[in-house]
């Protein structure tokens, strides 16, 4: 694929990675965006950063909710233990 | 209101497993995750005036045992800092062929918030893919997209520069994307 101004699949992830962390300086911008253009890929992997995005900020909340019945567990040491500094 | 709904006892019935297994999938030692069980149930203890409300319990002694995670993570870190910025970098390679090109192309991912969340099964997929991960940039990809603390913040937190920081991030964005893609996305799981 026609890559503009010769930014590789492998430079421009790596500024959209990148630029989710601090503004892009103008001329990384220009690249990345002109890269953007040309290659659907790429593109591509924009939107699953967002999506990223998305799934990891609702890890916490889902996480807690399932039943618990094939995770980890407390043992009943530990418990008792929590319980037993809890009451004093 | 009342103190009623304070009851030390009933939290580690209640909530224990479910925190327990929340700290043990971001610190991954058993005896570390206990800790912080322990640790937010004395904090939930001495801070109950704070709480308001039965429904929001969980919610709260969550809340509580982020703060503990990250507090956990800050104190580790000082023992033993992020240093692997090559290995990180090195193995953002894997990802690309010789000519710069994703060697699994991104394609196009159905991202329904309101659905994933009903499906166990994604977020199984979702831990398992986490876990693969080096469990340093584990931690850093969880403070940043899980907790979601600030780039500048995590980098103090971590005693680490922001080009090894991002270069972590990176790294794990990779791989999780192509993990995600292969076991949920692309994948008879991923249908309906």
């Amino acid at each position: 694929m026609f890559d503009a101004f010769n930014t590789s699949c492998k430079q421009a992830s790596r500024l959209l990675s990148e630029s989710r962390e601090h503004p892009l300086p103008f001329l990384k911008m220009a690249q990345l965006k002109a890269h953007l253009k040309v290659c659907d890929a790429c593109a591509e992997f924009q939107k699953q950063l967002a999506g990223l995005h998305e799934i990891f900020g609702l890890y916490s909340k889902v996480i807690n909710k399932f039943p618990l019945s094939d995770g980890p567990i407390l043992s009943n040491e530990a418990k008792a233990r929590m319980k037993a500094t809890l009451m004093n | 209101m009342t103190n009623s709904a304070i009851n030390p006892e009933n939290w580690v019935e209640a909530h224990g497993d479910i925190l327990y297994r929340y700290a043990l999938s971001r610190v991954r030692d058993q005896q570390a995750a206990e800790n912080l069980v322990q640790e937010t149930f004395l904090a939930g203890l001495k801070s109950a005036a704070s709480f308001s409300g039965q429904s929001a319990e969980r919610t709260w002694l969550i809340a509580i045992l982020k703060h503990k995670i990250i507090d956990f993570l800050r104190q580790s870190y000082r023992e033993k800092p992020v240093t692997d910025l090559k290995s990180e970098e090195q193995s953002i390679d894997e990802f690309f062929d010789e000519t710069g090109h994703f060697k699994k192309e991104p394609t196009v991912w159905d991202v329904d918030s309101a659905l994933l969340s009903e499906k166990k099964e994604f977020w199984q997929t979702v831990q398992d893919c986490l876990q693969k991960l080096p469990p340093k940039t584990a931690d850093v990809f969880s403070l940043r997209e899980i907790d979601q603390v600030d780039s500048k913040e995590i980098c103090k937190l971590l005693n680490i520069s922001s080009t090894n920081l991002w270069v972590i991030l990176h790294r794990a964005r990779l791989h999780l994307r192509r993990c995600l893609e292969l076991n949920w996305f692309e994948s008879q799981k991923g249908r309906p």
